[in-house]
């Protein structure tokens, strides 16, 4: 049953996030001879799903060094003359997890005992980094193109929700984001002429997507840099309606400056329609799914999958990376692409960011519904000097809890005072909301120069984790990364 | 564009590397058959529509994509399939007791309700047997499957063995539609990129570069 694994590929590619595996899939399409190992047992890495009772096991740290006699005894199994050992890091990209249930008293059974008696454990699929996908967005369009779109499914965010303070209360209220031509008219929240302005603005960004940059540029008239409010002011908006559309283009840029607002008003416009009212979609069964589904499409190009089997060091000869060492076996290779998390520890980091991720178990929505729904609330409004404040539920609808259950994922970069923690946890007080189960962990985004591995010039590092709401990011650098390192070596 | 068909299954092989589940694939879905083995590349799934009672069905039948070897199947492999169809190989003892493990992994990772099903490959080759008729019998009977030994070469019961799945899943979803009072659909499921109005630009790109 212990296959062995190949002695030689193409690329060599440590990780199964979705960077990694968005570049496992290109290579093999690309004709290259791919090898994919992971040190988990699951797929995904930081990119990964789970259920309730994976997450517990996955949540333990295991210790993946190596002593110095393994060094020693891989280095004179393996190496010949003129090689040398790189071992290779185990960074923390998941840090500071803490899983636990929280006991009610409404409960007669406790829940953890009561999901398990059902079977409803293994219905939870618990992301660790849920994203959304615009359906105009980049990760749409590459899904479509690699027809990696036919191993997934798909539904649409069905509200976006803005929240306000109550002047008398103050509690945080949170109002219905209109999103179509109907939904705007039929809006409470908007007057008739505040309407009219705001279709007007909507005309005036659909001509604005079709006119060239140095076009654009005139008509922002050295606004770019300043603030889009400033910018809206200029074109007449008035000031609720500002604060309506910089809320609503928020979740894609808190902090919007006329140039940014304008590209995040267009990209969320372009969305809005296309495959219904929203301009999100969300995979069934979490994002976890996507990293996995592009390992598949690779897998169908013919490259090999192992996880879960220890992957050691590398070799190194003349400035560049000849073999990887994993379960105790040579691989020869050619190229290697990793995930920041396996970056050698002496490779100085380029920049890195941390950010907060909660996520609740809940079993009643932060809004009730006439329908389960999934929901998206920024909440930039209550933490101005943060990036991103966001929070995601979705529940028996999107199918990553058991119907009637949600999960409530919180997601705030770390600047200012206030955490999104508090945030959440003030939201569920207000509307009499008690969870059963919390995680609470940050997140690391690792960014490496791949031009700057310590002298190797074949080892790619796929871009990192990142707070966005969307792929963007992720797509830019993998398709800069794919074409930058591969065109270079084969001419 | 019209329905060219009534119902649509996914159904899933299974089962250990070398035991022919492509072979039975191709046999069904193409009606031929390739001596030589090589490990599964570049096939994803392949479609026969058959019909049952006037039914037309549209079976869309996924392969493992070699992911069987290390064991590394995706989750993801498993969403959405209405049958599965168990295979080993009657010459290879190994890949019959690893049933076991194909089976814990569906109970773990596919719908509860999934229909099961377990075929002994190559019983074409008796005089290489390894596993009798009888023990493949009584591991069916043990997991409450419906239970064939076939032979993609021979092209014995493959035929049998996938339209005995379908009519089992089509009488399971009729049964359901009744209780349901109507046709049960699924509601906010959004198609990306089945329309064939797609533009190729990324992925294209990328080979282009490089070939």
């Amino acid at each position: 049953m212990e296959e062995k694994l190949p002695e030689y590929a193409d690329v060599v590619v440590l990780g199964t996030g979705l960077p990694e595996a968005l570049l496992a899939a290109a290579c093999g399409r690309a004709g290259l001879s791919v090898l994919h190992l992971d040190r988990n047992q699951y797929y995904g890495g930081d990119w990964s799903s789970f259920t309730m009772t994976m997450i517990h096991e996955a949540a333990e740290n295991k210790d993946c060094k190596l002593s110095s006699e393994e060094v020693s005894k891989i280095s004179s199994t393996f190496l010949k003359n003129n090689e040398k050992l790189i071992e290779l890091g185990d960074r923390k990209v998941v840090d500071d997890m803490d899983i636990k249930w929280i006991p009610r008293e409404m409960d007669e059974v406790p829940m953890q005992e009561k999901l398990k008696a059902l079977g409803q454990m293994r219905k939870f699929s618990i992301d660790l980094l849920p994203k959304m996908l615009l359906s105009k967005g980049d990760m749409v369009r590459t899904l479509c193109d690699s027809q990696v779109s036919m191993y997934a499914e798909f539904k649409l965010v069905d509200r976006q929700l803005c929240p306000s303070e109550c002047e008398k209360t103050k509690k945080i209220l949170l109002n219905p984001v209109p999103v179509s031509k109907g939904e705007i008219f039929q809006s409470e929240a908007l007057t008739m002429l505040e309407k009219r302005n705001l279709m007007k603005f909507i005309t005036f960004c659909t001509l604005w997507n079709g006119k060239t940059k140095s076009e654009q540029f005139i008509v922002m008239d050295g606004t770019g840099d300043r603030p889009f409010a400033e910018f809206l002011e200029m074109m007449g908006v008035s000031k609720k309606l500002q604060e309506f559309i910089i809320h609503t283009i928020g979740i894609l840029d808190s902090q919007p400056t006329t140039a940014s607002g304008m590209k995040a008003c267009c990209e969320f416009m372009n969305s809005v329609g296309c495959y219904g009212p929203s301009p999100f979609l969300f995979p069934i069964y979490g994002c976890g799914e996507l990293s996995q589904c592009f390992c598949r499409l690779a897998a169908v190009f013919g490259s090999i999958y192992c996880l879960g089997r220890p992957i050691q060091a590398l070799v190194e000869e003349d400035g560049k990376i000849v073999a990887v060492i994993a379960d105790n076996q040579r691989i020869n290779c050619r190229h290697v692409i990793m995930s920041s998390r396996y970056v050698p520890e002496d490779i100085p980091l380029q920049s890195s960011q941390k950010f907060d991720r909660i996520v609740y178990a809940t079993d009643k929505p932060l809004k009730k519904d006439e329908k389960e729904a999934m929901t998206l609330v920024n909440l930039a409004a209550f933490r101005p000097d943060s990036e991103v404040s966001r929070v995601v539920e979705a529940g028996g609808y999107m199918s990553t809890a058991p119907n009637g259950h949600f999960l409530v994922h919180a997601t705030g970069t770390q600047e200012g005072s206030s955490n999104v923690e508090s945030l959440v946890e003030r939201l569920f007080e207000e509307n009499e909301i008690s969870p059963y189960w919390k995680m609470s962990f940050t997140m690391n985004s690792l960014k490496f120069d791949s031009s700057q591995m310590g002298g190797v010039s074949n080892i790619v590092v796929a871009p990192p984790v990142d707070p966005s709401i969307h792929y963007a990011n992720v797509i830019d650098e993998v398709l800069l990364h794919f074409s930058f390192s591969f065109i270079f070596d084969i001419f | 564009m019209a329905k060219t068909y009534d119902y649509l299954f996914k159904l899933l092989l299974i089962g250990d590397s070398g035991v022919g589940k492509t072979c039975v694939l191709f046999r069904f879905s193409d009606d031929s058959f390739n001596n030589s083995f090589i490990s599964t590349i570049g096939i994803d799934f392949k479609i026969r529509t058959i019909e049952l009672d006037g039914k037309k069905i549209k079976l869309q039948i996924w392969d493992t994509a070699g992911q069987e070897r290390f064991r590394t199947i995706t989750t993801a492999y498993y969403r959405g399939a209405m049958g599965i169809i168990l295979v080993y190989d009657i010459t290879n003892e190994r890949s019959f007791e690893n049933i076991k493990n194909w089976i814990r992994n569906i109970e773990e990772h596919a719908a509860s309700d999934v229909e099961r099903m377990i075929i002994g490959n190559k019983c074409d080759i008796e005089e290489r047997r390894e596993v009798s008729r009888e023990r493949g019998e009584q591991l069916a009977i043990e997991y409450g499957t419906k239970f064939l030994e076939t032979s993609a070469k021979a092209n014995l019961n493959i035929d049998e063995a996938f339209f005995t799945l379908a009519r089992d899943i089509k009488s399971k979803m009729e049964q359901n539609e009744m209780r349901a009072g109507g046709s049960v659909s699924n509601t906010g499921r959004v198609n990306v990129g089945g329309s064939g109005t797609q533009k190729k630009s990324f992925f294209s790109n990328w080979s282009c570069t490089l070939l």
